[in-house]
């Protein structure tokens, strides 16, 4: 069972693409962030125009002007505003952040082409078009539900999809102790190395990014464990010190199998 | 990152909770159901049903997360590694309650203590200023105590599920692991029950907006005449039958999802603080490097 959807999508120069598809709860969350701020944005144009058009009224009095009037145009106006701010915010937004808004940007998900390009302006005015429509009763909400690539009306229409957007995994780096740096060299005369696969140095690694976090007790266990495992794979026979904490020795893993493959062979 | 099938899950964001408990439920809706709709009947049973019922809960929380760490089994199964605890489910669960309950009154009454200065500076100017004070103090108040609630409840989050998963520990235990567990998620625990709130609105609305256009022809007669008529009458009472109907069949249908929010929480957060995703993966021998013999 695979918890998220994937697409391929082959573009032109025959290379496919996958990307995994945003999820109905990103899509909820970067809607309720954009929703929040153009509710803010409009109530701060609400508070301006309200005092401007006061002033504006009684200006255009002093000057022996027609009120009524003036005030149709200043609805209009206002009208026009709150408009030109709902859609405006995504159509903008998506434009000029390549699918992206304020809210799909937090929760790391943007919108592209069907063929994989980014979004341009035309179809970012079809999506924020087709919002309000998507909006009532929930429309949009069943679609992305229940449709297999995750499209509500104004995707169906613009031929767009909404993936999660990949960062670069530039995260935070491992660190190592000097004195796993020491022993790296002694294993890499001593023990196979090279008996690891990718995947298990993928598993070190995230073990190593991932320790801060853990509880004392699961952190302690969970080491213990992988070194023995990995004692096992690279045939070390005899710990190199008779009593060494487990990280330090999974770091010095780490950083043997990094200097005897580099990027050669790479997890990811 | 291409996902391979037998990819273990990495550690998700708020929306991919939601998402994956979506799709958890998805793949198991007729199991799910069904489970849940005994619990939903077993509760209308006093005591023994209440504790039968919360034990179903928790079978579902538990078949999802099975399912979750690639260790699927049947509800059979599920059912007799819960079982010897039918009882302990109702007694920690009232307990949970409990402990709910008076972190509510404790954290009232602190702080209606702190803002009585508030109200005192307010009564002595004036009438005006008494009521906008009295007003600021019952909204202060109320905001706190519903914060820290949905502090707590988010904090005690997975207490059934523990108990369900964890045979081996302390019943009371379970109370403590679920503090333990959520340390530092308790935020990402609360958006994830607001997202999930958020996606089930739609049915939720349902609810309401049925009744209401139900009711709708009924109202006017109501206003004009000073004694409504018996139509009227009958209109406002089909639209609440209506409105409880669908708001027990839309409780039967989220109330899984809820149990299923609950095995991912459950899994992302053991994998963020326990590294249960963390195992060097079973292979083929003949993928290893050819070695000397």
């Amino acid at each position: 069972m695979s918890l998220f959807k994937t697409i391929s999508i082959q573009t032109p120069e025959s290379v496919e693409l996958e990307f995994t598809l945003a999820g109905i709860g990103n899509r909820a969350l970067a809607l309720l962030v954009d929703y929040l701020l153009v509710f803010l944005l409009l109530s701060l144009v609400a508070i301006f125009s309200a005092f401007l058009s006061e002033q504006l009224t009684s200006v255009f009095l002093a000057l022996g002007g027609d009120a009524d009037g003036l005030n149709l145009w200043l609805t209009a106006i206002a009208l026009l505003a709150t408009a030109a701010i709902y859609g405006g915010y995504f159509v903008g937004f998506e434009t000029y952040w390549q699918g992206q808004t304020p809210g799909k940007r937090w929760t790391k998900i943007r919108v592209i082409n069907d063929n994989g390009k980014p979004e341009g302006v035309f179809q970012a005015t079809l999506r924020a078009l087709l919002r309000p429509v998507d909006d009532i009763l929930f429309l949009g909400f069943f679609c992305i539900i229940f449709s297999h690539q995750e499209k509500r009306l104004g995707d169906w229409l613009a031929g767009t999809l909404v993936v999660q957007s990949e960062t670069v995994v530039g995260e935070a780096q491992v660190k190592i102790s000097p004195a796993a740096q020491t022993l790296a060299a002694d294993l890499m005369e001593q023990a196979q190395i090279g008996n690891l696969l990718p995947d298990d140095f993928a598993t070190l690694r995230a073990y190593l990014l991932r320790r801060q976090v853990m509880t004392t007790a699961a952190r302690k266990q969970l080491s213990v464990q992988l070194a023995q495992q990995l004692q096992a794979m690279i045939e070390l026979s005899e710990l190199p010190q008779a009593e060494m904490p487990a990280e330090q020795f999974l770091e010095a893993i780490y950083v043997a199998y990094q200097q005897q493959f580099g990027d050669r062979r790479r997890a990811y | 990152m291409a996902s391979q099938p037998a990819s273990p899950i990495r550690p998700l964001n708020v929306g991919d909770v939601v998402s994956a408990a979506i799709s958890l439920f998805r793949t198991n809706f007729g199991t799910f159901l069904g489970l849940n709709l005994k619990s939903v009947l077993w509760f209308m049973v006093p005591v023994y049903g209440w504790a039968r019922g919360l034990m179903i809960q928790s079978q579902i929380a538990r078949l999802g997360f099975r399912e979750l760490s690639r260790q699927p089994e049947t509800v059979n199964q599920s059912l007799q590694a819960i079982e010897p605890r039918l009882w302990t489910f109702l007694g920690i669960g009232l307990l949970v309650w409990l402990i709910q309950a008076a972190v509510g009154y404790a954290v009232s009454f602190a702080v209606t203590i702190i803002t009585i200065p508030i109200s005192i500076l307010g009564s002595a100017g004036g009438e005006a200023a008494a009521a906008l004070s009295g007003l600021l103090v019952v909204v202060v108040v109320q905001l706190v105590v519903f914060a820290a609630q949905l502090w707590i409840q988010a904090r005690l989050y997975l207490w059934n599920l523990i108990l369900a998963m964890e045979p081996e520990i302390e019943s009371t235990t379970a109370i403590n692991r679920s503090w333990e567990l959520t340390k530092g998620n308790g935020v990402r625990v609360l958006f994830s029950l607001l997202i999930a709130y958020l996606v089930m609105l739609p049915l939720y609305a349902l609810t309401m907006v049925i009744p209401v256009l139900i009711a709708l022809p009924f109202l006017g007669g109501l206003l004009e005449s000073d004694a409504p008529s018996a139509a009227a009458l009958l209109g406002l009472l089909l639209a609440a039958l209506v409105f409880i109907v669908l708001a027990i069949v839309v409780s039967i249908f989220t109330a899984p999802f809820f149990q299923t929010i609950k095995s991912v929480l459950y899994y992302d957060l053991r994998s963020r603080r326990e590294g249960i995703d963390i195992q060097f993966r079973d292979r083929p021998r003949d993928q290893r490097e050819p070695r000397d013999s």
